[in-house]
């Protein structure tokens, strides 16, 4: 049996990561998503519309690097500093 | 996972019908998009991440479409199943399987050892990457 990696980062945001999917990636459907997952694991549109959704939404810049990172702290990351954060446990 | 027992049953069939549409019919752009493939897959060394045999959020989504994590288990086994390298993504492997008429995507690692993401896509989504050279058939 293969095993799933874990997800208890992901758990913690679950408010910020829907927030995420439906403005970010509201053209994927993920149904299970690690800690070990980054973007790519979870989406298949092109780096560049990704960083333009991202930025275009949370206003914040973002490169190529920042994609590679877990996404449950790509999502954090989004998140300082703004209104949001009060939801980062 | 007694709980899971007759959802197994009930959906291997399934399985196994959506397996030969998938290796006969299905997945028709996936294959015939397909570039000249030499796959070169890219090891990493990924930090090490704690393993369950299932994590209930993962049960839990995956049952909403029908699949149980023994049926997980084999998508990613079935030789039926598209099986994509991701350039972008260190070698990680998409494997493709329709479900219920829905492609369902299973990622894992480039050994194929632990299950990082999973998520319905669809078959322009597919081609899309084939054609740019993201993903390759492994």
């Amino acid at each position: 049996m293969i095993p799933f990696s874990s997800d208890l980062e992901m758990q913690k945001i679950p408010e910020l990561t829907q927030e995420f999917f439906e403005h970010v990636l509201y053209d994927e459907e993920p149904l299970f998503t690690s800690d070990e997952a980054t973007i790519w694991d979870v989406s298949m549109t092109t780096a560049e519309e990704l960083i333009r959704r991202i930025s275009q939404y949370y206003k914040k810049p973002v490169s190529v690097a920042d994609l590679a990172q877990p996404l449950w702290k790509l999502i954090r990351q989004l998140n300082e500093g703004s209104d949001r954060s009060e939801s980062i446990s | 996972m007694a709980a899971r027992g007759p959802a197994v049953k009930k959906l291997v069939g399934a399985f196994a019908v959506t397996a030969v549409v998938i290796g006969t019919a299905g997945g028709a752009g996936a294959y015939f998009l397909a570039p000249i493939m030499a796959p070169t897959v890219t090891t990493l060394s990924l930090s090490a991440a704690p393993l369950l045999p299932a994590v209930p959020s993962a049960i839990d989504k995956l049952q909403q479409l029908g699949i149980s994590v023994e049926q997980a288990n084999a998508i990613i086994q079935s030789p039926a199943s598209q099986k994509l390298i991701d350039n972008a993504n260190g070698g990680n492997i998409n494997v493709i399987q329709e479900v219920g008429g829905k492609l369902v995507r299973i990622t894992t690692d480039p050994a194929g050892q632990r299950i990082i993401s999973a998520g319905i896509v669809r078959a322009n989504q597919i081609t899309n990457g084939i054609a740019n050279g993201r993903f390759v058939k492994k």
